[in-house]
């Protein structure tokens, strides 16, 4: 990928800023809705929290808050230092030459040729240095390389309070995250912002830990320190962790923190949300009824005072989407949501409302004994918003392809994603030419994340920046109430950028209703 | 719980410096020798597959360096070890006598569980040189005491005793691996929290 050229910052970037900031549809945009926030991104994650629960789940729930602290432990740190350790005295492995009398031989070689590859490598390995999963190839070719890449980590720590966050070496970076019992080591070509391999870490952390529970697997390591794990990671498992990983190149809500939802009239789904909250009601042991289409939000209805993590949600998605299995069955899935709790497990009640299987309902309790009353609920919500033509309804708009840059109409716009900071939810358009594409795609994603990166350093403290590539402009821009990215063909004005940024934040307000949740359903 | 086909083990190779751990670690993996001696830097990595009776096994040898200005990694290259071997050098008395410290240290860093009964393998290297000062009866002896750890004598210069010695040292891993499985995992019991752990009751407004 040689197609970026480094940003020619416009000179005149005052005046984007100061025309940007006098659009009428920016001065309707900033006071935003005054709504209980229906995710809550910087929620704390609490071990023990499920247990909690459960055990509280017949007392009045208004007496719990979840903390609401800034600044959490896993959010992500702008300023990564970048620890020297490329001189650190190991002899990585023997050269090729010796190894040549292997068995294996030949699938050494190949697996050395994919090494160097340029693609994206994301290795997961155990604290005492033993293979745990490969993005690319077989993690048995890759027995000494974990070796080495454990003791780099180890090596970094021999020093308190330090760690290996980042290396360089030539063309590639190297992003190391270090979670016990775990560590996470990302290989890239790219420019994507060190912030954003941080996150697609802690992502790959995150869904490690779902399927397995931290408290389980450290407990496991705690009683047999050589345990391989790869014994409870069967091919699902594997399939998730692969998953995740391309949806985040994928997906621009991962990099946002904020959910996606699937654009509906806002009364449609204010009765799909109450029609689902209503049903569910007094119910203490269950927190969550999410209604999912093709991995977008149609509803969340929630218990007062818990919040759902976007990055929670995705791994939801993600389970959901893994597997045809869950289609025409009930399933009851015990998953753990570490933004909420890494040390409990809830159980999902995993369903489908319509015989496609296009709208799938999932029920989060924290009982592992209410699978039955929660296939009730189901049956009950499910004929409910069968009479009220309400199911039909979702597979409308869904049928229905929103571009979004056609309802905006500007000839130099190609694409654009707007992140409601106040909502966390984010809408984008639809990738058009020249994005359609997988290569372009994750190129234009990539550039995206660059960009991303820039705006986020918290260093520089940017409100916009923007960015002339060799074949797209792309606008940053982080107000108060929203994020905006925006990509303009490479020839756009500065005109066009500003008028056509007016559009789209006056669409946005225009139709706010129907683009994202707005009003929380309570049980 | 699916049985995986290749079973992997963290092998680590203790012993002074200069008795010959990463010669015996090359002979058995590339079935070379280099007269040439290079001290080991940290830490090096060489891979193995055995056929062990029907499994497949992948080792994972960490040949760690002898010199002391290297000891500061201890717990994180110990850690999580499947069998530890220890080398000594027969020509050399000072070797034999750290044998003691070698296994003591592994044991404090890696701190197995059931560490009276972890898999150690000792070897006596160079056996090919003339001017031999320990007795295959004296090493034996001390292996003897020490719980009956296998003692094999070695040249890695010959190539004697050494595929046989890390066979053995593959087999002992293998049977406690089974052993440990064997034993169930129960589920483990709900925490309750405490009074004091209970979530703060501070901040959010919604």
């Amino acid at each position: 990928m040689v197609d970026f050229i480094i940003s020619r910052k416009l000179t005149n970037s005052d005046e984007l800023i100061s025309r940007l900031e006098s659009l009428p549809s920016y001065g309707n945009l900033i006071q935003n809705t005054d709504e209980p926030a229906l995710f809550d991104d910087e929620q704390e994650p609490q071990s023990g929290l499920i247990d909690f629960i459960r055990r509280n789940s017949t007392a009045e729930p208004s007496t719990i808050d979840s903390p609401n602290i800034i600044g959490t432990e896993d959010s992500i740190e702008d300023d990564i230092t970048t620890n020297e350790t490329a001189s650190t005295p190991i002899t990585a492995t023997n050269s090729a030459d010796e190894l040549r009398n292997q068995e294996n031989d030949d699938n050494y070689e190949l697996h050395l040729n994919l090494l160097k590859s340029r693609v994206k490598h994301l290795f997961i390995l155990s604290e005492n240095g033993k293979p745990v999963f490969t993005r690319y190839g077989d993690e048995d070719q890759l027995v000494t390389l974990m070796g080495v890449m454990q003791t780099l980590v180890s090596f970094a720590e021999i020093a308190q309070s330090s760690r290996l966050n980042y290396l360089k070496a030539g063309p590639c970076r190297i992003a190391f995250l270090h979670r016990e019992p775990f560590v996470f080591v990302l290989v890239t070509h790219t420019n994507e912002h060190s912030m954003c391999l941080l996150q697609q870490l802690t992502y790959v952390y995150h869904q490690i830990i779902s399927t397995l529970t931290l408290s389980r697997i450290k407990q496991k390591f705690n009683a047999q320190p050589n345990f391989d794990i790869r014994r409870w990671l069967s091919n699902a498992e594997r399939k998730l962790l692969h998953n995740i990983i391309d949806m985040y190149e994928h997906d621009l809500g991962m990099l946002m923190t904020s959910a996606r939802c699937l654009i509906l009239p806002a009364n449609i789904r204010g009765q799909i949300g109450q029609t689902v909250a209503q049903t569910i009601r007094g119910q203490q042991d269950m927190l969550f009824a999410i209604i999912l289409a093709h991995g977008q939000l149609v509803s969340i209805a929630r218990l007062r005072n818990y919040h759902l993590h976007p990055s929670d949600l995705y791994l939801l998605i993600n389970l959901v989407n893994s597997t045809d299995a869950f289609k025409g069955v009930e399933s009851w899935v015990p998953v753990c949501l570490p933004r909420f709790d890494p040390g409990g497990c809830f159980h999902a009640h995993i369903s489908y409302l319509d015989d496609s299987c296009d709208v799938c309902l999932v029920l989060l309790t924290v009982n592992p004994e209410h699978f039955q009353i929660l296939s009730d609920y189901k049956q009950v919500i499910h004929e409910k918003l069968r009479k009220q033509n309400l199911t039909i309804q979702i597979k409308l708009a869904l049928d229905k392809t929103r571009l979004l840059t056609d309802e905006i109409a500007c000839s130099d716009l190609r694409y654009f994603a707007y992140k409601s900071r106040g909502l966390s939810q984010y809408i984008s358009s639809k990738l058009l030419q020249p994005y359609v594409t997988n290569e372009q795609h994750v190129r234009l994603f990539e550039l995206i994340r660059y960009v991303y990166g820039r705006l986020h350093n918290r260093n520089h403290n940017l409100k916009i920046v923007y960015l002339k590539a060799e074949y797209e402009s792309l606008l940053a821009w982080l107000a108060p109430g929203f994020e905006l990215h925006v990509v303009f063909s490479p020839y756009a004005t500065l005109e066009t950028v500003t008028q056509c940024t007016d559009r789209i934040l006056s669409y946005i307000k225009r139709e706010e209703s129907q683009l994202f949740i707005i009003r929380c359903e309570y049980f | 719980m699916a049985s995986r086909k290749k079973i992997l083990l963290k092998i680590i190779i203790l012993g002074d410096s200069g008795v010959g751990k990463t010669s015996l670690m090359n002979q058995f993996v590339n079935r070379k020798f280099s007269n040439q001696y290079k001290a080991t830097i940290g830490a090096d990595f060489l891979t193995k597959e055995l056929q062990i009776d029907d499994r497949l096994v992948t080792m994972q040898i960490w040949d760690t360096a002898g010199q002391e200005r290297f000891q500061s990694l201890g717990v994180a290259f110990y850690r999580g070890a499947d069998c530890c071997v220890l080398v000594m050098d027969v020509t050399s008395p000072t070797s034999f006598k750290s044998l003691e410290s070698w296994k003591d240290e592994f044991l404090i860093q890696a701190g197995p569980r059931d560490p009276e009964n972890f898999p150690f393998v000792v070897l006596g290297n160079k056996i090919d040189l003339e001017n031999r000062m320990i007795s295959m009866r004296k090493a034996q002896s001390w292996c003897q005491e020490k719980n009956n750890i296998p003692y094999y004598e070695t040249s890695a210069k010959e190539g004697i005793n050494v595929e046989k010695a890390f066979e053995t040292v593959a087999r002992n891993a293998l049977a406690r691996e089974k052993e440990i499985d064997q034993q169930t995992d129960f589920p483990m019991p709900i925490r309750i929290p405490q009074q004091e752990e209970l979530p703060k009751q501070d901040g959010c407004a919604c």
